[in-house]
């Protein structure tokens, strides 16, 4: 006997069968761009636009920095964390750039306490501080003393201004205060030959 | 040699798979060449005979080390430790594949051993449709995956399995996953065999149970093992973290669980036809979008593989080739299974119904959330990320009354409301409203000085209530069976089982999230930190070395008691591993379990100071083993299921149909679908 069963009735087709296919196909065009995008590849909207502004304690001196020292000078600008895995990978990268004539090193240390660590004490408390730039300045004792001025993001309210997702993050600053370029995640060799030397060299 | 012996048998099974997918296909739709159904199990078997060669050849080249094999080279060295040596074979995109068609093969294998009763036709059909989703897997794994490709020259020593990986969780967690996901392409087939032939009858829906059961189980267990994994290895202490590949696989258990009931509706009443077969397609169709998710780098997660366009464009090829034919021919099908009779609202059916829908509705919730991101960038309207809160917030709502439909649905007959069935677990009811408030007013730990709280709240309650109703109403219901008449199924029992499991897993959620203490503390040598009525002491931290691990290892001794009257109750070893391959730093948090609470440490990094510090995470976590526990059940009662021997009957006795029917509900009058489905069964078994 053959299994081919008599046609269904194709009168009267309801219109809700095609709504699983129809539903299927819209997300298979979704994926289908997604497959050209890369989630890791986040613009910046700050790329052309000025920094944001703030003022940050500098770590291990006594003063401040202000965006408006931006001006004049180029600014190779480092999101960080101790607690960052990524960041420890960058570090020699960001010794190298270092030794860069004419680019000023600015670390930013993002969030150094993270929520748990707080365990109720206010971010920006004398203890807080203390003790994130007890760890801050004992790390880069480590590891190298890759920035001129490391600052101190307590809330991570300069860190949100500049659009960070997650650790390291790492801007160049114009001498105009212009942000010209955007890295998220760890800096490598291939990033640093391919993009940012060059950059650095059209802004010199 | 070896590895091209092995090549050559995946490029084997390819065409075997194709011949399975095409002979035993036509010959069940053509009268003429109707012979050609038997080629179906003996393909199935050749196919499994050559995959299983193929994989004890990579299985052998990670023994011997042969790093002329990439893949070896990759993720095994000679320090790894023999067991995670020959589990490392699915720690890659490449082995894992090959796994997948392993388990798919088996899975075959196991639908023609089985299946001594069923029609040839169908038989014929099933193995067909395995067939074709196994050369879609083993072409991709030959053209852009090959595991077995070489290098030369070799190199003296390879890459490390990833730290991660290196722990006996990780043995058997992506298995039993991968024979969960596998085994949905047993439904999938089952249902793809109903559009073809246009046979949809009670029959049908009643072979298929025991095997979407069985895939569900192992679906579960590949979860809550992944769960329970996480749990102790990454050392935050949590166990669901919403990331995009962990709802990968709870999109296809939510709607394999829709499945299960909707095929039970199907089998005893014949409803439900079209709806039981768009879940089959769903249940499948979601694993293989898991798989492209994983596999394609579309979205960020600590799963993903290693990344390749290539590879995505493939995969979603597949998939709209599968989903797409599949969903077409349901257009074309559905129609003629359109339910002519709306199940009454009260009937059993109707709570079935609900649990599809809310079901259905979670698993697009999560799926939305899981594509934002995706759906976002691509609209060029920026990048986000949709995290917990999302999720939580949309997936506990749908919860609370799928939950609240549980044991109504268990004890309302089929086709008539009967609200007296309803009313007489109201008592159970009410005492577990009563036990849950005591519990969230009583349940916490000791209060020590701490900062966080520990009393409950209504969400106690409620989860209290939810998961308690469903264990007293259970029991309520056995002890009810046990004075009745006639013994119940396995069936019954297992799903007894299963739903005392998701009662036991919604308490073990409640209780953790009601009531865990967690503290973050720096402790230098002798230092101790008191967490829910227990001094943690630091006596030690040493060095410690392992195979192929430096660790450091502290010592954290556990008083309990009064001060001064205090006693040690047990010591635990927290360690931050630094595998000798690979920088990244691991934590083994050590925990000490019991069915109450777990008492969990973690060692975070060592801090500068004057004197050395290390950061530490303590937690004490109420009911968290639950959760697992749960899962446990579900899966026993799942196998229990599993082995009815109703569901391995050609014939359905006319009774069964009412069989599952409480005592005291009585017997509703057959409905004219009840007395169909009878006679379809009848003629489907005859063919």
């Amino acid at each position: 006997m053959s299994a081919l069963a008599v046609n269904p009735s194709t009168r009267r087709m309801p219109r809700w069968v095609f709504v699983p296919l129809a539903l299927f196909l819209g997300m298979v065009v979704f994926l289908a761009v997604g497959l050209t995008r890369n989630p890791q590849d986040i613009p910046s909207p700050l790329i052309g636009q000025a920094a944001p502004a703030f003022e940050l304690p500098v770590v291990g001196g006594s003063g401040v920095f202000n965006a408006a020292q931006f001006k004049g000078q180029l600014t190779l600008v480092n999101l960080w964390a101790t607690w960052c895995a990524g960041c420890k990978e960058e570090h020699p990268i960001l010794m190298a750039l270092g030794r860069q004539p004419g680019l000023q090193m600015l670390g930013i240390n993002y969030k150094e306490l993270q929520a748990s660590e707080l365990s109720g004490m206010a971010p920006k408390s004398a203890e807080a501080v203390q003790k994130a730039t007890a760890r801050s300045q004992a790390w880069l004792q480590k590891n190298g003393q890759a920035f001129g001025v490391n600052l101190l993001d307590m809330d991570g309210r300069v860190g949100m201004d500049f659009g960070v997702y997650g650790l390291p993050e790492t801007y160049l600053v114009d001498r105009e205060g212009v942000v010209r370029f955007k890295h998220a995640g760890a800096l490598t060799p291939e990033v640093l030959q391919q993009k940012l030397l060059p950059m650095l060299r059209s802004l010199q | 040699m070896w590895p091209e012996v092995g090549h050559m048998a995946l490029i084997m099974a390819a065409w075997v798979a194709l011949v399975q997918a095409v002979l035993p296909l036509w010959g069940s739709l053509s009268a003429r060449r109707a012979g050609w159904q038997a080629l179906a199990r003996p393909l199935a078997q050749l196919q499994l005979g050559l995959i299983v060669l193929s994989f004890v050849v990579l299985w052998h080249a990670f023994y011997v080390h042969d790093f002329s094999v990439k893949y070896v080279a990759h993720h095994s060295n000679t320090l790894l430790p023999t067991p995670y040596r020959l589990s490392a074979i699915w720690a890659g995109h490449e082995g894992s594949l090959v796994l997948w068609v392993l388990m798919l093969a088996l899975w075959s294998v196991a639908v023609a051993t089985f299946s001594k009763r069923l029609p040839q036709a169908l038989v014929a059909q099933v193995l067909g449709v395995m067939g074709a989703v196994s050369v879609g897997f083993l072409v991709f794994i030959l053209t852009l995956s090959n595991p077995f490709a070489r290098q030369f020259p070799a190199p003296a020593e390879g890459r490390d399995l990833t730290p991660l990986l290196q722990d006996p969780g990780l043995v058997i967690h992506p298995p039993m996953l991968y024979m969960g996901y596998v085994g949905l392409s047993v439904a999938f087939a089952f249902a793809m065999a109903a559009l073809l032939s246009g046979r949809l009858d009670a029959a049908w829906a009643r072979w298929a149970r025991p095997w979407t059961v069985a895939a569900w189980g192992f679906l579960t267990l590949g979860i809550a093992l992944g769960s329970w994994w996480a749990y102790y290895e990454l050392g935050w202490g949590g166990w669901w973290f919403w990331d995009p590949v962990e709802n990968a696989s709870l999109m296809p258990w939510l709607v394999a669980t829709a499945l299960i009931h909707s095929l039970m509706v199907t089998d005893k009443r014949g409803q439900f036809k079209a709806w039981t077969v768009l879940l089959a397609i769903g249940a499948f169709s979601l694993s293989l979008l898991g798989t492209f998710l994983v596999r394609s780098g579309v979205l960020t997660s600590v799963h993903a593989f290693a990344t390749d366009p290539g590879r995505g464009v493939f995969i979603l090829l597949f998939l709209v080739v599968v989903v797409g034919v599949s969903l077409a021919l349901f257009a074309w099908r559905a129609p003629q299974w359109a339910n002519a009779s709306q199940p009454v609202a009260g009937s059993r059916e109707s709570f079935l119904l609900l649990n599809s829908v809310l079901l259905v509705v979670a698993m697009a919730a999560v799926l939305l959330g899981t594509l934002y991101p995706l759906i976002i960038d691509a609209l060029n309207l920026g990048k986000l990320s949709v995290g917990p809160p999302y999720f939580d917030r949309v997936f506990v709502p749908l919860m609370v009354p799928l939950l609240l439909a549980m044991v109504p649905g268990t004890v309302v007959p089929w086709h008539v409301a009967r609200w007296a069935a309803v009313r007489s677990v109201l008592v159970p009811g009410a005492l577990a409203l009563l036990l849950a408030s005591a519990w969230a007013t009583w349940g916490g730990a000791p209060q020590t000085g701490e900062q966080h709280t520990t009393a409950g709240g209504w969400l106690t309650v409620m989860g209290g209530t939810l998961g308690g109703w469903i264990v007293l109403s259970g029991a309520w219901q056995i002890a009810q069976r046990l004075r009745g008449t006639g013994a119940p199924g396995l069936a019954w029992w297992g799903m007894q089982l299963a739903h005392l499991g998701v009662a036991v897993l919604v308490l073990g959620i409640t209780g953790v999230k009601s009531f865990e203490v967690e503290r973050d503390v720096r402790l230098g040598l002798g230092d101790s930190v008191t967490v829910a009525g227990v001094r943690y002491q630091l006596i030690s931290v040493d060095n410690h070395l392992g195979p192929n691990y430096l660790a450091l290892r502290a010592k954290m001794s556990m008083f309990e008691g009064d001060p001064g009257l205090e006693r040690l109750v047990d010591t635990l070893f927290p360690e931050k591993r630094r595998y000798v391959s690979s920088a990244m730093p691991m934590t083994e948090a050590a925990i000490d379990r019991n069915l109450w609470r777990d008492r969990y440490v973690s060692l975070g990094e060592p801090l500068t100071g004057e004197t050395p510090q290390w950061s530490f995470r303590v937690y004490h976590k109420p009911f968290v083993s639950w959760i697992w526990l749960g899962a446990v059940f579900m899966v026993l009662g799942g196998a229990l299921a599993a082995f009815d021997r109703r569901y391995r009957q050609a014939h359905s006795p006319a009774r069964a149909a009412h069989a599952d029917a409480p005592r005291g509900a009585g017997v509703p009058a057959p409905a004219p679908g009840a007395l169909g489905a009878a006679a379809t069964a009848a003629k489907g078994a005859m063919s």
